[in-house]
């Protein structure tokens, strides 16, 4: 692999330490796959967290208290074992490469013009059915409004002014406020 | 062994260039250290490219930069993302073409303006008259597209963010 130059330096052979760095690369991502057993990728989608739905809530918190790892109070990652005491802290441990590397996530390359048509020709189809599913509701918005009407008429019925009394025609009001009847 | 970074001067630099300026610093730089401590930043606008951004596009229902809290809005979040991207300008073109999104033509014309500074391709756009609801100085309003097109070409502010020099209109 070294061999002694004409003037007496070594000189190494780069193919063939490239391949031993190669055959190493492989073993060692093959045996961290082991250890950890995360072969399987297990992408978050970051965009459909909810760091509110456990607002105003109270939950009975066993296990350690201090500390980054475990169960706990705050944010945890249960990829690498971590807790973050915010969600700022904890979406900036989401983007690192460390849990990238952990969750098999990979970086994504720029998009040509071709994707960026499949995706927006989805969104608009999307868009359409769900304005389609809108409208259905709206059928029942006129029997909304049908009760809309007999609600009126019965508040009609119930107004004070509507009693048949003359002295109440006359004064626009027929009580001082008083319940007693 | 620690390696000494030394001071780390600006975030996010992009990998491309543009008229000579990393692409990041085309926003100034106290805008974009708000967008960046961000957590719409932070979930939405990392790991994604040309193609994915428009899931969150798609979903603008404002235009404005910064909450009187100084929380940055999803828009300007994004437009520091389409700048930090700086996606080819058939991109950017479609983008603008498009009829169903209005936001995400905003976010598209706000881009030519500040990024390609071409008035002809703003122009175009002076025939749109769909609404917008704009949030700026405080304060909601109600606009449309052509007016933001008319304020783009001849203010020098628009939501807060300073236009650059595009030359003498004809």
């Amino acid at each position: 692999m070294s061999q002694q130059g004409s003037f007496g330096r070594r000189t190494w052979d780069r193919n063939e330490y490239e391949r031993m760095a190669h055959e190493r690369h492989k073993q060692e991502h093959q045996s961290h796959q082991r250890q950890t057993g995360k072969s399987r990728a297990k992408i978050i989608d970051r965009a459909k967290l909810n760091f509110e739905s456990n607002l105003n809530k109270r939950q009975v918190i066993t296990g350690q208290v201090g500390g980054m790892r475990g169960e706990g109070v705050g944010f945890r990652c249960e990829l690498c074992d971590l807790r973050f005491k915010d969600n700022l802290k904890f979406a900036d441990h989401l983007n690192s490469p460390q849990h990238m590397m952990n969750s098999g996530e990979k970086m994504v390359e720029p998009a040509t013009l071709e994707q960026v048509k499949a995706v927006y020709e989805e969104l608009v189809r999307r868009k359409t059915s769900n304005d389609d599913t809108q409208d259905k509701p709206g059928v029942t918005d006129t029997n909304d409004s049908h009760d809309e009407d007999a609600l009126r008429t019965k508040r009609a019925q119930n107004h004070p002014i509507a009693k048949d009394d003359d002295m109440s025609k006359a004064l626009g009001f027929n009580t001082f406020g008083s319940t007693k009847r | 062994m620690s390696v000494n970074r030394g001071i780390i001067v600006d975030r996010e630099l992009s990998s491309r260039k543009h008229k000579g300026v990393n692409s990041t610093e085309l926003a100034e730089k106290i805008v974009r250290e708000r967008v960046f401590d961000s957590l719409y930043w932070k979930l939405n606008c990392f790991n994604v490219n040309a193609a994915t951004i428009l899931n969150r596009c798609v979903e603008l229902r404002c235009v404005g930069s910064f909450e009187q809290s100084g929380r940055p809005f999803p828009f300007l979040c994004l437009f520091v993302k389409l700048i930090q991207m700086l996606p080819p300008s058939e991109i950017i073109e479609f983008y603008l073409q498009q009829h169903e999104f209005k936001y995400l033509k905003v976010l598209a014309l706000l881009y030519v303006r500040i990024v390609e500074r071409d008035q002809d391709t703003l122009r175009q756009h002076l025939s749109d008259y769909r609404k917008i609801i704009l949030f700026e100085n405080g304060a909601w309003s109600l606009t449309t597209v052509d007016v933001i097109v008319d304020r783009l070409l001849t203010e020098d502010f628009f939501i807060g963010l300073t236009l650059p020099f595009m030359g003498a209109s004809e």
